[in-house]
């Protein structure tokens, strides 16, 4: 079977993600760009007689290295074996799109340059000359409307056409230039690409003689135009885009009418938009809690009630002895099962965050608060990675490549782990319901005392470490496009993927580590002899000032570092432990038990469809009686005022390692483990002093 | 005149991008905001510009308006 390596790129907002999704399905693998935090997404299809492995390089305008991320495609495409270059254009924006095309055609690699977005292209009156194009560039050019799918299935034969006729595009500059381009590989002795020789050009070679040489090239061609270097190339790849624009591009009429002015015209508005914003905030949060909170509800009762006894069931009938199905019971439904019964929140936020990413909404958010960023003396780019930072902390922190300036993304990086991520709001969805009769307005206020907690640091900073003048904004505003359903569905299936995989691999062997220590030295009498109660006692003193003085509790904080949700986890396995008699297996009806459990199936559905439509946040409204077990159990270790201090220690301090460690790669190990030491002060301060005024008043 | 000083919705042509090493002028200028081009300015949202290129919208900040060239 034959490998081909393509290298898709295209400027950002075109598609791309989408194109890649449909080409990949479900093959797609989100990594990172080796030393930088660029994402890199790629994947490897199966097709025909082929197999084609596509990186995805990150969406730029130009090959100048103006960030990291313009850094990370040029590093690629020169030193990487690249046999297909996949250049993504949007048909309506040909001419602009064309710059970075013209910049690819110096590569001299074979190319298929995908036409997207075709359709609303033909709705503004343009039309692509396919065939003049394909004929003049020496290229395949494909039409596509990736939203709807069509065309894709072109791609891959394209790409394969180009591989196998080694189809190497043909692109002319001026006369002067081609000469200076010939005269270059003669004194090298070599054949240049376009791409090679512009280089060298610009950047000189090692070889100091070679490079007067050079040198005097350059000049001749500075002395001909009448430019600088940098000027003439610049000029010239301008015009060629501009040329071949006006070779193969029709445009027949003028539309007036334009969805994305019309909508830009509110949510745009200095006041308008930020009231817009606001609500979209809030539909996004009630959505998300509404919708998931009747199906984990499901879940947890499916578990407890369903296969907690139909295992122990099995387990008796096998003879299993009684420390087996603690085993089961106690470290794998009580501890893992517990985590899992959140998915439904973490699919649903990850789903309504990447409709905001894809439909062209985050950079207008970006806009709007600058006014209020700025003055802070920050950047209103910050938002977007801030944003995503409530769907996880990691992803935002790769995101901050859409901030040029290194300090601005230094600060960025610094204010993302405050923000609260699903993993944390478990936590709080959990102790909140239990200890608070408006857990809603808890859970509010915890998001907005990280947002706080992020600004002061953000603030801080600036003052002192990072004075001086504001960046600059230059963003694009794309068009509005209502995502396709099943490129959602992909992207939020990656995430979620991951969140189970943890679930079944970290968490649950925290949960084995967790009920080992629990039940360990052997011939305990009870867990307050264990080995998790003995860690968990040494670290009391230096919890309970903030309230925290139960030896679960403590001693769930460190397993918790390798991810928050798993602080619940080890509570849940510690707690189990505690209620495990109350699991009851006798009179267990296995086929009455099925059709129950799927009726609560359906009724689930139906609230968690009718709850997304009323005006009140509904989720957490009504305690569920059912599954109190658990909850009655951590309401006797913790008084509401420990439960907000556990909830803000872990809003504020960085527990979570895969936080820690990209930060680390991004900004450096010393910074890292200075704000992961800041975190913790912060978090611990700022639980003493809202435990100690709390008591004077409770 | 700087595209600054240009009153909203007037249609201008973009004369001269200052070459100054200054990686947001490049983005803008790869974006498309380049010489000959036609530029409208459709609001001002703080400090910020909402331009449109042919094609394409964009916004940029006072600072980087007060760079570009207009007629």
């Amino acid at each position: 079977m034959k490998e081909i390596t393509v290298a898709l790129i295209g400027n950002p907002n075109v598609g791309k993600t989408t194109l890649l999704n449909l080409l990949a399905g479900t093959d797609l693998k989100v990594g990172n760009w080796p030393g930088v935090t660029v994402e890199k997404k790629e994947a490897t299809i199966k097709y025909k007689d082929y197999l084609i492995h596509i990186v995805d390089l990150p969406g730029i305008y130009t090959l100048e290295p103006l960030s990291e991320a313009e850094e990370v495609a040029i590093n690629f495409l020169e030193n990487e074996k690249i046999d297909v270059i996949l250049d993504v254009i949007d048909t309506q924006n040909f001419e602009k799109n064309f710059f970075l095309t013209t910049q690819l055609l110096e590569f001299e690699k074979p190319t298929v340059i995908v036409l997207n977005i075709y359709d609303e292209a033909q709705r503004k009156g343009i039309s692509i000359n396919i065939p003049f194009l394909e004929e003049i560039l020496n290229i395949k050019a494909v039409k596509t409307i990736a939203r709807k799918g069509e065309g894709v299935d072109k791609v891959l034969d394209a790409i394969i056409q180009v591989y196998e006729k080694q189809q190497i595009p043909s692109i002319k500059y001026e006369q002067k230039i081609e000469e200076i381009i010939s005269r270059l590989s003669k004194l090298l002795n070599k054949k240049l690409t376009k791409h090679e020789a512009i280089k060298i050009l610009l950047y000189g070679v090692k070889d100091r003689d070679l490079n007067n040489k050079i040198e005097e090239l350059r000049r001749e061609l500075e002395r001909f135009y009448g430019e600088s270097l940098e000027d003439i190339i610049k000029d010239e790849r301008f015009g060629f885009a501009h040329g071949v624009t006006k070779e193969v591009v029709k445009k027949e009429k003028e539309q007036k009418y334009d969805i994305t002015e019309l909508l830009d015209t509110f949510l745009l508005h200095p006041y308008i938009g930020i009231g817009i914003y606001v609500f979209i905030m809030f539909l996004l949060f009630k959505v998300a809690f509404d919708f998931s909170s009747p199906l984990m509800d499901w879940l947890d009762g499916f578990l407890v009630e369903f296969l907690s006894p139909i295992l122990v069931n099995i387990l008796k009938t096998l003879n299993a002895s009684d420390l087996i199905i603690n085993f089961f019971t106690e470290a794998v439904i009580g501890g893992v099962g517990f985590v899992l019964t959140f998915v439904p929140l973490i699919a649903v936020l990850f789903f309504l965050m990447t409709f905001l990413e894809m439909s062209g909404y985050l950079p207008r958010i970006a806009v709007l608060m600058d006014r209020f960023m700025e003055k802070l003396g920050l950047h209103g780019s910050m938002v977007i990675p801030l944003m995503l930072g409530f769907g996880c902390n990691v992803p935002a922190i790769m995101a901050t490549r859409v901030i040029e300036d290194k300090r601005d993304k230094f600060i960025v990086i610094m204010m993302i782990p405050f923000m609260t991520c699903p993993a944390r709001l478990i936590v709080f969805a959990f102790f909140a319901s239990v200890f608070f009769d408006n857990p809603v307005i808890i859970i509010m206020a915890l998001y907005l005392l990280g947002i706080i907690v992020g600004l002061i640091t953000a603030f801080f900073l600036k003052k002192t470490t990072f004075k001086g003048k504001l960046t600059h904004f230059a963003l694009e505003l794309p068009p509005y496009r209502i995502p396709t359903l099943k490129a959602l569905l992909s992207v939020t299936w990656i995430h979620t993927k991951g969140f189970i995989y943890r679930a079944g691999t970290v968490i649950f062997a925290i949960s084995i580590i967790v009920w080992g220590l629990l039940n360990l030295p052997p011939n305990i009498k009870d867990q307050s002899q264990s080995y998790a109660a003995k860690i968990g006692q040494v670290l009391v003193p230096v919890f309970e000032p903030i309230g925290i003085d139960d030896w679960r509790a403590t001693a769930s904080l460190i397993p918790a570092f390798l991810a928050r949700e798993i602080a619940l986890s080890a509570l849940g396995t510690m707690y189990y432990a505690e209620v495990k008699e109350e699991i009851k297996s006798e009179n267990f009806n296995f086929k009455e038990e099925i059709i129950n459990q799927t009726k609560k199936l359906f009724i689930s559905i139906k609230d968690a469809t009718f709850s997304v439509f009323s005006i009140k946040i509904k989720a957490f409204e009504v305690a569920n009686e059912e599954f109190e077990t658990l909850r009655n159990v951590v309401k006797a270790h913790f008084t509401p005022l420990s439960a907000l201090s556990y909830m803000i220690l872990l809003l504020i301090y960085t527990s979570c390692v895969a936080t820690v460690a990209v930060m680390i790669q991004e900004i450096g190990k010393k910074y890292a483990l200075l704000f992961l030491g800041y975190s913790f002060v912060l978090a611990w301060s700022i639980a003493f002093i809202i435990y100690n005024v709390g008591k004077l008043f409770m | 005149m700087k595209i600054l000083e240009v009153p909203e919705n007037k249609e201008v042509i973009v004369k001269k991008i200052p070459n100054i090493d200054n990686p947001f002028l490049k983005k803008v200028e790869a974006m498309g905001l380049k010489k000959g081009e036609k530029v409208k300015v459709l609001s001002k949202v703080g400090r910020n510009l909402v331009i449109s290129v042919e094609g394409r919208k964009m916004v940029i900040d006072e600072e980087l308006a007060k760079e570009i060239e207009v007629e």
